[in-house]
This record gives C-alpha cells, structure tokens and sequence, in this order.
C-alpha cells in the first residue's frame, strides 16, 4: 500500500523552544499517571503531549504563529505524534486518532503546499512534511507563549477549574 | 381623675351600696365631693383610698387610724 | 422614649465609630451568622450592665487594637434618645484603653455618664441609674430585652405574670386599700368586744364564740398549709411530667433532626455524584472533543485547499488518460466523450452499483433526466461503466508495461480527500457543541450552587443537634429513669387532685362555719349594749372590707380579661390565616387575694398551657402577652414606651410566618430592633448578598450588620463589622 502522508506526518516527534521547559514542567504531569496523580501534583495537564496539543490549537484559533528563535534549541518529549493518547487500559487503538487527524487538516490548511507537485513527483514528500511540522511548531510556541503570559499576567483567572478552557474558547473572540 | 379617685370610684360601684344603703352612683365624683359627703360609708371610703393610694404618705399607721376614727365619729 | 442614634465605638467586633439612625419604630437588622447581629445586642447590654466579670480584652476591638498606632484608645457604647416631653438623654459608657508591650488595661475608669438636655437648651447631669431607668425602667427589663428565642420563656415564671399585675393593674391599690381596712377593723372590734363583756353571759358567750373563731381560725390555717403543699406536690409532679415530655420532646426533636441530617447528607452525595461524574473540563476538552469547538472555519480552508488540489489531480489525469487513450486508439463515440472539456469525473464515481441501476432505468438520477435506450446520454453512462470494468481487470504483463507510465506519481491528494470526506460530517457536528458546552457549563455551575447551598443547611441542622444535645444532659439512662418517674408522677398527680378537691371542700366548710360563726359574734355584739358608736362603725368597716375585697377580685379579673383581649389581637395578626386558637389568661380559683395566673391556648376546645405546644407557637404567644404588656404598661401612665430588643426572637418560625410577625411589629407604635438572619444569603465563592429586593424586607428601617472583607474568622484582629443603612 502507498505510503499516507498522514502517517508520515505522525510518525514525526514535533519539538518546542527549550526555553519553555519550565512550562511543561510547571503545567503538565510527566512520568506517566492520571487524573487522580496529576490533581494530587497541582498539574492541570496528565500529560505533556495534552498541553502541547492545547497549546497548538490555542495558537491555531488565535492565529497566533511564532517561529522558534533561531539560536533557542529544540527539545522533545520523544514521543511521536501517534503515539499520542494511547491509555493503557483503554480501547486497543490510539484514542488521539481523531485529535491527530484535525491537527493534520489544520496543518495542511495552513501551509502552503503545491500539492499537484507533491503528486506528480516533482517535490519530496519529506519536504512538504517538514512544511507541516514547522506549521505545528509555530502555533504550538504562540500558544505556549500565550499560556506563559496568562499564566504571568492573570494568575487569579487561571486557578479555576475553567480557566484552561475559558482561555481557549475566548482565543477566537480575542482576535 | 387622679389615681385616688380612680380608685374610688371603682369601689364605690359595688352593689352593697345600692341594696344596703340606697346609695346610687352615676357619675364620678372627685375625692373632694366624696370627702364632703354626708353618707359615711362613702366618706370611710374616700378616706381609705387616700391612704392606701399615698404611699409617699408621711403619716403612720396609728396616726391614720385616729384620723379615721375621727372622721367616723364626727 | 425614642432612642435616636446609637454609636459604637470599638466594641467587640466594631472596630472604630459604627453609627446606627434609628426610626421610631420597626428597625430591622439583617446579616449573615456570625457578623455582628448578637455583638449589637451584646453592646447595649454593656451600656446597661456594665463590664462585671468580663476580661478587657473580650470587649475592646482586637481589631481597633491591633491597627491603632499609637497603642491607645477608648471604647464607647452611647445611645441619645427623647422623651414625650421633648427632652434630649444621652447615656454613654466608656472607658480608655492602652496596650503596652501586649498588655491591654484600662488607661481610665470605665463611667457611666448621662445627660438630659431641656428643650429650652438647659442641661443637667443625671444619675447613672436614673438614666438607665429612662430607657428601660427595671421593672419593664425583663419584657424589652430578649437574646434569642428562650429568654421569652420568662412569661411561664408565675412570679413575673403576677408582677406584671401588679404592675399595670389597679388591683394592687386595692390590696393596700384592704390592708389599711383591716387594721381599723381589728381596732373597732377590740373596742366593740370590750363592752359586750360587760354583760357577764354575754362575755362568756363571746369567749367561747371567739375560742371557737381562733380554733376555726387555726383550722383553716392548717387546711391552707395542706393546700399550699398539695399544690407543691402538684407542681413538683407536673414537672416531673414536663421534664419527662421535654426529654421525651427532645429525644424526637434529636431524632427528626437526625433524621434530616442524614437525608441531607444524601443529597449532598447525590449532587456530589452529579458534579464528579462531570468530567473535569480539562479532561473533556481532549476526551470530548471540546477543543474543536471552534475549528470549522479551519476545516472550511482544508476543504477549499483539498478541493482546489483535487480538481487540479483530476485535470492532470484526464488529460493523461485522453492521451492514453488517443494512444490506444478507443472507439470514437467514447473518446468524444473524453474529449470534452470538463475535467471528468474519477472513473469509480459514480460507484459500479449506482452506474448499473441508472443505466436499467433509464433515468439519470443526479440531473433527473430521462436516459432512454439509444440517447446520448445512456451510452455516455454505458461507457462510463465499461471503462471502469475495463480498469478493474487484471492487467497483463504487457498492460502493466504499456501502462507503466503514470500520469501521477503518488496519490496524497486522494488521502486527503478521504479526510474530508470523513470529517466533514464530524465538523458539522462542532457547530452543536458550543451549545453543549455551554449548557453544561450552566448545569455545573447550579449543581455546584446547590451543593454549597446544601452544605450551609447542614452545617445548620448539625448546629441546631448540637444545641439539642448540649441543651439536654441526658444520658439514656437519665432519659429512662425520667421516663419512669413520669409514670409514677401522672399517678401520683391524679391522687393529689383528688386530694385537692377534698380539700377545697374542706376549705369551703371551714369558712361557713367561720361565717356562721361570724354571724353569731355580730349578733352578740350587736345585742349588747353600749359601744354602739362603735358598732356602727363596726359595721360599716365590715361593709367597706366587703367592697374593697370584692372591688379588688373585680378589677384583677378585668385585668386579665383586658390583657387576654389584648394579646389575643396581637395573636390573631401574628397567625393570619393559619388557625391556632386563642389565648386564654386565667386566674385560679381559690387562692384568696393571690390567686395563681396560667397562660393557655385553646383550640378545637382543648386547652393547653403555652409551654406544650410546639416552639413557634409557643413563642408567638409570648411574644403577643409581651406586646399586650407594653401596650398596657403605656397606657398605665406609669410608663412612657420602651424600646424592644430582640436578637433572634423567631428563629423557629417558618419563613410566611416570620413575614407576618415582622408584618404585625412594624405596625405597633413601640420603637423595636429585630436581628435576624433571614434576609441574607451567601454564595459559594464567599459573596454576601440581600436574599430578597429591599421592598420585600420588612422594617421602616433596615440596617446590614457585616464584616469587613477579608476577614478570617479565627483571628478576631481581622474583624470589623461595619452597619450599612438600606
């Protein structure tokens, strides 16, 4: 079967700014866990993959795309993307699949791609996956850079239960 | 009326003067009429609702009963 | 007496100066538990009683203390008022304070001063007592001063019914009257028996009637001894008795309550239930898909893009497979078609089933349009259908070769095509889910209300067992023997009103004989000769007895009459629609010029004492006999008005029937302060608010007692009740 780009796309490991480490480690609950593990640590996010995918669609809707600093170095959680929202314990295949899926589109409907190119051979596909990934990063890191102000410059807003999603679902309005 | 008359008044309302002295009482009388009256149960009456309602009254017992006694035999 | 202004100045929980304005008659104080309704009441109790025993640093604001820079201050509590005459009284009690190294003592001696400013502008000073006197005379304490809902009670004390009577009534005239009477009466006698024993048979006859009158005498002395102990008796079991229900009460109050505290306790885990199976919105954001809330317009650009690269893939093929076509050399009629200029569709589009049931029906059913045998447009849907089983064959080698040459390399474009098939009904799900997530966020946001608002009730019905239990020190074998002593007391008592009835009987004999005998000594002297000034006399004081004690018995009874009248109007309006009887005032029977005064309540002809009904009533009729009392006690003269005071006086009471009781003070012309927590509520994030619009509250005046926010409730340094006039 012809390879799908999609799952060339997925099986990337997308990197965020090192900068922004504290972030994760402050917000999001790494080493595996639960709901019941992540409230007992003061973390708002099981794990780190959910806040990076928050973080991306908070920049998508606000439409805030910040390219990663040239001289900051990248880092990972070296997991790939479809590896993404595997519960152990849960149904057998990835339960992300349709968050990666949307994640996908986005990244394609906000990339330029000559897809007729793509189609007859005439670019790599490993380029045009690259274009993707570097789609993702940079709303991921708007989004990250938003959360880090929100967390900064209201911190009282964000002690609620709803602030996450509030923040998220104002994104458009905020425009 | 002051508290004396009051008084006096109430008592003076009771049948035993009407069935045993013919005595009829319509309207109030002062402490001054009743002082001055000629029937004597009425005066006994005045004098004792003077006393009893007095009771900054600076006279004793005893002087009290004379003055009574005086009235009654007058 | 109005008062008219009332300051405190750190006292307790009012830090600094906390004035109240109050009108001259209902003036409601609402606030939250805690917030500084009883510490009010409390400050005015203070300006009357004074410190006492209590330490300095259970009355001066910890917060005042704690904020004053200088470490010094006073404290205050001053009431001004006016009286019918127009004069000005003010009354204040104060002292100064200072703390030095963490130690707080008096820097002055806490006084009393009072002062009575004529209209004319002249002043004088007065005495303390006097002052206090003015605003609430002592005998009248006792009925305009109440913390809480029991001190009403003091109406069931015998003594203070009767003072009470002796108060207003005129009846207590009368007893002087009689007691003046009495005396002369013993005088006249002494005289008149001194000349009836001149005759000699006539003294002997007298010595023995009068032997027999001190024997009747000492008889009827000791018949009303054993009355006087058989009422003890009574008493004594119908405590028991009382003790026993009230037990017997308590324990099912006990019971009901906890009955209510556990149905609480279900309904808070049910709601608990209802929020915890919400996930929490983090969760549902990636599990619910929340977070595509807003992604269609996002989709809406794939969409375009993937169609836009799909029309350009397609147009790329066709031209290819004209190409190929042309190359194999396909039967005219197809290629026509081929050639044409729109960019065809993909050759499995329709599907194989779709193009075989257009083609026997003869009916192209996407433009509806006729396809008969024969027309162009059949043999274009015939075409179609063989160049797809065409391509569905296995190629051979040579095909393969021949078609080795693609017109394109990859198929991506197809892939995503498949994506927005797939998602594009899913997307416009989305559109459903903002009102979703706002319907739940709605229905969260009450469950959680509830629960807070469940939560406070149980906190209170846990209160409310607390005092049951700490009220009643009864252990289970305190209440059984209590239990068992009731038995034995509801024998007993029967017994002693048997015994009673004899007695009475007793009683009533002994005074006919006593009467008879009387007669005869009357006779006696009344044939003897002489000392007939004296007889007259005699006989006209006996008349004069007569009428005062008669005049008396009268005057008590209309008393009580009027004071049952009054009370029952007071009554009727407190109950409104609700029916729960009459107020019944009575006196005894029996007890000479003392007789005993019960309240009772009579309903559906059965009649009850106040103390056995259930709590509000009971405290409705208290409340009634009180007003009626300030009412007669104003129209006494003896009194001018007195303010009332009450702190919580109708807790118990149901929230229709405290609206009609706030109803019925607000007409009386007596000034009264009500504290009461009714119209104040709190919300989960610790926000006070009114309970209800301010045209709903009742009161010429309202007042909101609150602290301070923030506050925290275990550092009394952090309080600071302030009064805000509505």
């Amino acid at each position: 079967m012809a390879e799908e780009i999609f799952h060339l796309w997925a099986n990337k490991v997308p990197k965020y700014d090192a900068e922004l480490k504290s972030l994760f480690e402050t917000h999001a609950n790494y080493g595996g866990g639960d709901e019941a593990r992540a409230i007992a640590r003061g973390k708002e996010f099981e794990v780190a993959y959910e806040m990076y995918i928050y973080c991306f669609f908070l920049g998508l809707y606000s439409k805030t795309k910040r390219a990663i600093p040239e001289n900051h170095s990248k880092i990972d959680f070296s997991m790939s993307i479809s590896t993404w929202g595997k519960k152990s314990g849960r149904r057998g295949r990835s339960d992300y699949f349709e968050i990666q899926s949307y994640m996908f589109m986005a990244c394609v409907a906000e990339t330029q791609t000559n897809w007729t190119d793509l189609e007859k051979g005439e670019i790599q596909v490993d380029d045009v996956v690259k274009t993707l990934m570097k789609t993702l990063e940079e709303f991921t890191n708007g989004g990250l850079l938003l959360l880090k102000e929100a967390y900064q410059e209201k911190p009282n807003s964000m002690r609620h239960d709803s602030s996450l999603a509030n923040l998220i679902f104002q994104a458009k309005e905020d425009l | 009326m002051t508290r004396e008359e009051k008084v006096l008044n109430s008592l003076l309302q009771h049948p035993l003067l009407k069935d045993k002295y013919g005595l009829s009482m319509e309207s109030q009388v002062t402490l001054d009429q009743a002082m001055n009256s000629e029937k004597r149960i009425i005066k006994l009456l005045a004098l004792l609702s003077q006393k009893a309602t007095n009771i900054h009254s600076n006279k004793s017992d005893k002087e009290f009963l004379r003055e009574i006694m005086k009235e009654l035999n007058s | 007496m109005i008062i008219t202004n009332i300051h405190i100045e750190n006292f307790k929980c009012y830090a600094g100066d906390n004035i109240l304005n109050p009108g001259s008659r209902l003036n409601l104080l609402v606030g939250e538990n805690g917030e500084g309704k009883t510490v009010f009441y409390d400050a005015i109790l203070w300006l009357i009683n004074g410190s006492h025993q209590q330490d300095i640093r259970e009355i001066v604001s910890a917060f005042a203390i704690k904020n004053n820079t200088e470490g010094k201050g006073s404290i205050s509590v001053t009431i001004r008022g006016e009286d019918a005459d127009k004069n000005k009284i003010k009354l204040s009690r104060s002292f100064r304070w200072r703390e030095t190294h963490s130690i707080l003592q008096k820097d002055s001696p806490e006084e009393l001063r009072a002062f009575l400013t004529k209209p004319n502008g002249e002043r004088q000073t007065l005495k303390e007592q006097a002052a206090i006197q003015l605003f609430f005379p002592p005998e009248l304490m006792k009925y305009s001063l109440f913390k809480g809902e029991g001190e009403l009670r003091i109406l069931e004390n015998e003594d203070s019914l009767k003072n009470l009577v002796n108060l207003f009534s005129d009846a207590r005239f009368f007893e002087r009257v009689y007691d003046a009477t009495k005396t002369i009466q013993g005088a006249l006698k002494t005289v008149v028996d001194r000349s009836v024993a001149k005759n000699k048979k006539a003294k002997v006859d007298l010595e023995k009637l009068q032997k027999t009158e001190a024997a009747n005498g000492r008889k009827k002395a000791s018949i009303l001894n054993k009355i006087k102990d058989n009422e003890r008796q009574r008493e004594n079991a119908e405590a028991i008795i009382n003790d026993a229900e009230n037990a017997i009460d308590k324990a099912e109050e006990l019971k009901s309550t906890t009955d209510s505290i556990k149905e609480k306790k279900e309904e808070i885990e049910r709601v608990k239930k209802i929020i915890n199976a919400k996930p929490s919105l983090t969760n549902s954001l990636f599990d619910d898909l929340w977070i595509l809330k807003d992604f269609e317009p996002i989709f809406m650009e794939f969409k375009s893009k993937v169609e836009e690269a799909d029309v350009a893939r397609r147009k790329i093929q066709s031209e290819f497979d004209i190409e190929q076509g042309r190359k194999q050399g396909i039967a005219e009629g197809i290629s026509t078609l081929l050639d044409s200029e729109d960019t065809p569709l993909d050759i499995n589009v329709p599907s194989q089933q779709v193009m075989e049931e257009l083609i026997r029906d003869e009916h192209c059913k996407v433009c509806d349009r006729p396809a008969p045998k024969g027309s162009s447009q059949y043999e274009f849907m015939r075409g179609r259908l063989e160049k797809f089983l065409e391509s569905q064959k296995p190629k051979s080698n040579r095909d393969i070769e021949a078609n080795q040459e693609q017109a394109l390399k990859h198929t991506f474009i197809r892939e995503l095509i498949s994506f927005n098939t797939i998602f594009s009904q899913k997307t416009l799900d989305m559109r459903e889910l903002g009102i979703k997530i706002k319907e739940s966020e709605k229905f969260l946001e009450s469950r959680r209300n509830d629960l807070f608002q469940l939560e406070s009730e149980l906190d209170e019905l846990e209160q409310e067992r607390n005092n049951i239990v700490s009220q009643s020190d009864d252990s289970e074998e305190t209440l059984s023997r209590k239990l068992k002593d009731h038995r034995g007391a509801s024998n007993d008592l029967s017994d002693w009103k048997d015994d009673y009835r004899d007695l009475q009987g007793e009683l009533r004999k002994i005074e006919e004989d006593i009467s008879a005998n009387q007669t005869k000594i009357d006779k006696l002297r009344d044939s003897s000769a002489g000392a007939s000034t004296e007889k007259n006399n005699l006989t006209l004081i006996n008349d004069a007895l007569k009428i005062i004690e008669e005049t008396k018995k009268k005057e008590l009874l209309t008393f009580v009459q009027k004071l049952t009248e009054v009370s029952n109007d007071y009554y009727k309006r407190m109950n409104f629609d609700n029916f729960t009887g009459r107020i019944s005032i009575e006196l005894e029977d029996g007890k000479g010029l003392n007789p005993r005064i019960n309240i009772f309540v009579i309903t559906d002809e059965r009649k009850m004492k106040a103390k056995h009904l259930n709590k509000s009533t009971e405290t409705s009729v208290h409340l009634s006999v009180l007003f009626a009392v300030s009412k007669l006690a104003e129209s006494s003269d003896l009194f001018e008005r007195t303010p009332i005071f009450m702190d919580a006086p109708v807790s118990s009471f149901g929230e229709t029937k405290r609206g009609q009781f706030l109803e019925v003070l607000s007409e009386l012309e007596n000034q009264i302060f009500i504290t009461s927590k009714d119209y104040t509520q709190i919300d989960a994030s610790g926000k006070i608010s009114l309970s209800k619009p301010l045209n709903q509250i009742p009161g010429q005046n309202k007042f909101w007692l609150r602290l301070k926010r923030p506050f925290n409730d275990e550092q009394l340094s952090t309080l600071n009740t302030e009064i805000q006039t509505l």
